[in-house]
């Protein structure tokens, strides 16, 4: 059962917080992926 | 702007996943205290909803949809199943908290389910047949997944 009487509101924050940073890693991730297939295919070309 | 579609999406997906995953392993897992409703109106209906079971189930929707999201799997369905939780949360953090913070993540998982429903709207476009005819579970297993 879940205490309400010590409940936190500012938990919300620890939850944007994982949120945001997983969403920004991931997005991260996949640009430079992006990226790197992008260069690859270009030197590829080039040869 | 293809790119800009595709990484818009990507980081409301992961995004809104993450938040409902995080919130459903605290809840089974108190790694932080539950966070309740400012508002004594929020908070009363969070311990119906309690009393009730309703939160419980609520919180095992986030997980399911939660990973869906984040793991790019079954997506069209997992936003389906997160819609109710996503709509609760909307009402009661936008119209009833008092808090800025709440009101502003309340507000950006609507807008951000909204945004991923129209990006997955594909998938969901037989759903807006006006004159829609049975077509049974039964029936379309022993068609080997074909209608008619």
């Amino acid at each position: 059962m879940v205490d309400l009487t010590s409940a936190n509101p500012l938990v919300m924050t620890h939850f944007e917080l994982i949120a945001a940073v997983t969403a920004t890693c991931v997005l991260l991730i996949a640009v430079a992926t992006d990226l790197w297939h992008a260069y690859r295919s270009r030197s590829r070309r080039l040869d | 702007m293809q790119y800009v579609e595709k990484y818009l999406l990507l980081f409301a997906r992961v995004y809104l996943g993450a938040f409902n995953l995080a919130s459903g392993i605290n809840f089974f897992f108190h790694v932080w205290p539950q966070p309740i409703p400012a508002d004594p109106l929020g908070a009363a209906y969070m311990d119906v909803t309690l009393k009730l079971g309703l939160f419980q189930f609520a919180k095992v929707l986030e997980l399911v949809g939660g990973f869906c999201l984040v793991a790019d799997a079954w997506v069209p369905f997992g936003l389906v199943l997160l819609f109710p939780v996503t709509v609760t949360i909307f009402i009661m953090n936008v119209f009833f908290s008092p808090m800025v913070h709440v009101v502003i993540s309340g507000a950006r998982n609507f807008a951000f389910h909204c945004l991923l429903f129209g990006g997955y709207f594909g998938y969901y476009r037989g759903m807006l047949s006006a004159a829609a005819a049975p077509r049974p579970l039964w029936r379309t297993l022993t068609k080997g997944g074909r209608h008619g």
